[in-house]
């Protein structure tokens, strides 16, 4: 099935005939962890990248490969691979091209592990990392280096929606040699695909909105064939071994034939919700790229399709203000991670950018008083009025 | 040793009950469940019932969403045994076939989406149809049922009631006249299906409801067409409503199951039927079935819209002499449809010119639905009923049911209508345009 398609119609049936599998209509969850050879002869030549085929799921898995196939198709890349995790992604891409005495540029706001990998982690093998505003791409301009390999950051924001302009971004990168590589978690392809705005190599937490129901951890990468067969054979199958199961993936490929009704209405709702907060006298700000308030709104119209299903916004009362108000809610779940179908709330500076130090997360715009509510698939009312009464309750307190 | 924890329904079978007369209470109310989450979430939507519903969260982690209770058996306690030994073992758990907390997850969501006190989920659409059947019918007893029977049920009606000397009257289900007079002094149920198969005609349930009340026959509806985002069919005075939770209700073509939901007085009776049938459903099953619930209410959304495009688009084509979709005006029953039902669904038959010789010629030219049976699932899925469901029949015989030659079903996935449309548009382009004769 070819390009010409569009995105729900690819997201339910690209890369996969049922004749291939006894006219299955869903593939096989091939849960095995060898292929038998059948000869030596063929096994060899596996091994010595002479013939194609799975050989160990380590590697590659035909299950593993439909999901592959399938997120490269919706990304606009070439290829693609699975991880056991988003971090596993992230991890087995930067091993795959780093060595010591390298140079790697991240964008000040990042979600806490990885931040806490590229600012303890890779320094301790001798990677030099430098964090710059990636905002204003001229701060890239200012730091990258011929020993640059790599230019890393997320758009929108793990956790506060801040904009990153990736053609802006990639156009200095490439000219200095850097692979530009983007963590889209957040937007996902349906909102936006840093591929076709020249990035490299897109690496995701596909725990989130592309598996969509909470319910596996999982990561995923896509970029060029080469990238990819680099990321496969070395980052992943020698480094950190982080493999994702078959039955994960089936469950991926089966998360994701929904993801563009379930983006259409994360986002619905997300906008409804808030305009809702940013009217409410107990809420300081919101930052959410739908609204007219947003700082970026022209990148964030020109580079996004619509504005997602994240909003962190600050309650009155600081940190301790915040987590009174999360603890009146009754439908909102109090959890981490997001892109579920149950709406989930957290607080950044005690929980998912705890890695952060107080001072760090000042000078990288997360208040203390920051929550970070993913909008699930509840209806729009049902959230709304959850959120009112909490913020309404906290408002009398305050006062 | 006391089992102070108590396992299972919190709210139900209590020893308590009884001693303190409950039993010889005539204003008795049975409760609903059983249940773990405590039940329904009144005045919440539809699309927040079907992502929070029933849904368990672990109290002992905190994991969000229902653990997979990959479990035959638990361990019993002092409190099991009593629940045998009193007649609740329902709301307890000790077997998986009897219960088991994953099954009870997805059954309190699906009661709550159907408005019901209780629900139970079987490992087929037929398993919950025999089960149903089979508990509110004795000896001797008649069914008056639609003549548009899925074939599955029909061949249950027809080859296994006879050995239990049960017997059945089919008739026109839009015939309310034909379904009184087939009333008989032994008949104690109605069976029809909400919304029929081929045709999709739209059964006027509060109709067959008043007359299941006034002639003292309980009502049981097969809504697999119609899942709780279209209708809520208990709502309409039906005793027990059935559904293939492989269609709409899971929706991702990937498992096989059933459900039964009504008052907790009827399903506590098909609950023994549910043991001695045995059609349990498993519980990695019951996991992803409760996972496919919660985008039900996005996905009838999208399934309406694009199979509402593509029939009008059906509609407009030279070569396509009918379509079946009852939110079309020229739908026979659309009158019915606007009053009964809040949402479309995904399917549409339809006749092309040519015959069934033509028709096989349509399904082999189109890229994006698949051939095969089932229905509502996220990608859509084509076939003939003359070769497939119908495929028993003489051709005088559909002919008498309303299926022309050159009948195509149709069940509309979530793809995009206009990648649809214009599959459509080249195969049907395609298959007219040959030198031979498409009237072969």
């Amino acid at each position: 099935m070819g390009n010409t398609f569009d995105f729900s119609t690819r997201a339910i049936h690209h890369g996969y005939d049922a004749q291939s599998s006894q006219g299955a209509l869903n593939p096989p969850i091939y849960m095995t962890s060898t292929f038998a050879f059948e000869t030596a002869e063929d096994g060899g030549a596996m091994f010595a990248g002479e013939k194609e085929g799975h050989f160990y799921s380590r590697i590659s898995n035909p299950t593993l490969d439909h999901l592959e196939q399938r997120i490269a198709n919706l990304e606009g890349a070439a290829a693609g691979l699975c991880t056991a995790s988003g971090m596993g992604a992230i991890t087995s891409t930067m091993w795959s091209f780093l060595e010591a005495g390298d140079e790697v540029v991240i964008d000040k706001t990042l979600y806490g592990c990885t931040f806490a990998f590229m600012t303890h982690g890779l320094p301790r093998f001798g990677v030099k990392v430098t964090l710059v505003d990636m905002t204003d791409p001229a701060n890239l301009s200012a730091v990258i280096s011929v020993n640059t390999k790599i230019v890393y950051f997320e758009t929108p924001a793990n956790p506060n929606n801040r904009l990153v302009d990736i053609a802006a971004i990639s156009e200095i990168a490439h000219s200095a040699g850097a692979k530009v590589v983007v963590d889209n978690t957040y937007a996902t392809p349906v909102l936006t695909r840093p591929i076709e705005h020249g990035a490299d190599i897109v690496v995701h937490s596909a725990t989130k909105y592309l598996s969509g129901h909470g319910d596996v951890i999982a990561g995923l990468v896509v970029g060029s064939a080469e990238d990819i067969m680099q990321i496969r054979l070395v980052g992943l199958k020698d480094m950190t071994g982080a493999v994702m199961s078959p039955l994960i993936a089936m469950l991926l490929l089966r998360g994701i034939k929904t993801l563009d009704l379930r983006m259409e209405r994360h986002c619905q709702t997300a906008f409804e919700v808030a305009q809702m907060l940013e009217s409410h006298p107990a809420v300081i700000n919101v930052s959410y790229p739908g609204l007219d308030s947003f700082a970026q709104g022209e990148l964030a119209r020109r580079q996004m399709s619509n504005f997602g299903g994240m909003i962190p916004f600050e309650v009155k009362g600081g940190k301790a203000g915040g987590i009174a108000m999360m603890n009146r809610l009754n439908l909102i779940q109090r959890a981490v991670s997001l892109g579920d179908a149950e709406s989930l709330i957290q607080h950044p500076a005690s929980m998912t950018h705890a890695t952060y130090s107080p001072e760090e997360r000042a000078a990288h715009g997360i208040a203390e008083g920051l929550v970070r509510l993913s909008v699930g698939l509840e209806g729009a009312d049902d959230l709304i009025e959850d959120l009112t009464a909490a913020l309404n309750a906290h408002n009398q307190q305050a006062d | 040793m006391s089992n102070v924890n108590i396992l299972g329904d919190p709210k139900s079978g209590t020893a308590k009950r009884t001693t303190d007369g409950w039993l010889n209470d005539l204003n008795r109310k049975r409760q609903s469940g059983p249940f773990l989450a405590g039940h329904p979430s009144v005045g919440r939507g539809m699309s927040t019932s079907s992502v929070h519903a029933g849904t368990h969260d672990d109290p002992r982690t905190g994991a969000v969403g229902t653990p997979i209770y990959q479990a035959s058996t638990f361990v019993l306690g002092e409190n099991q045994y009593q629940s045998v030994e009193e007649g609740f073992a329902r709301d307890r758990f000790i077997y998986s076939r009897y219960g088991n907390p994953s099954q009870w997850a997805v059954q309190e969501k699906l009661a709550a989406l159907e408005g019901a006190e209780s629900a139970i989920v079987f490992s087929s659409g037929m398993a919950a149809i025999t089960s149903t059947v089979m508990a509110l019918m004795d000896k001797g007893a008649h069914v008056v049922a639609s003549s548009d029977l899925y074939g599955g049920t029909f061949n249950l009606f027809n080859q296994e009631f006879p050995t239990f000397g049960m017997s059945c009257t089919m008739v026109d289900s839009l015939n309310f006249d034909a379904i009184e007079a087939a009333i008989q002094p032994n008949t104690q149920l109605m069976y029809f299906e909400a919304i029929t198969n081929p045709l999709l005609k739209v059964i006027d349930i509060p109709r067959l409801a008043e007359i299941a009340k006034r002639r003292n026959v309980r009502l049981v509806v097969d809504a697999t067409f119609a899942p709780p985002i279209a209708m809520r069919t208990l709502e309409h005075g039906v005793d027990v409503v059935i559904h293939s939770a492989s269609k709409y209700l899971n929706g991702h073509s990937d498992l096989i199951a059933g459900v039964a939901a009504g008052p907790r007085k009827l399903i506590d009776m098909i609950w023994p039927r549910l043991l001695n049938f045995g059609g349990s459903l498993d519980p990695h099953a019951c996991f992803l079935l409760e996972r496919g619930l919660k985008t039900l209410a996005i996905r009838m959304r999208a399934h309406e819209e694009s199979a509402t495009a593509l029939a009008h688009y059906l509609e407009g084509h030279t070569r396509v002499q009918k379509v079946f979709y009852p939110f079309l005006k020229s739908h026979p029953d659309y009158a019915t449809a606007k009053r009964l039902l809040k949402n479309g669904m995904g399917n549409i038959t339809f006749v092309v010119e040519g015959g069934d010789a033509a028709a096989l010629r349509l399904v082999s030219a189109l890229n994006i639905p698949k051939q095969a049976t089932s229905l509502g699932g996220v990608e859509s899925l084509i076939s003939l009923p003359f070769n497939t469901s119908q495929a028993t029949f003489t051709s005088q015989q559909r002919a008498d049911v309303g299926i022309d030659p050159g009948c195509v079903r149709l069940s509309v996935g979530i793809e995009d209508a206009a990648d649809l449309i214009a599959d459509f548009e080249q195969a049907l382009a395609a298959i007219y345009t040959k030198k031979e004769t498409p009237y072969a």
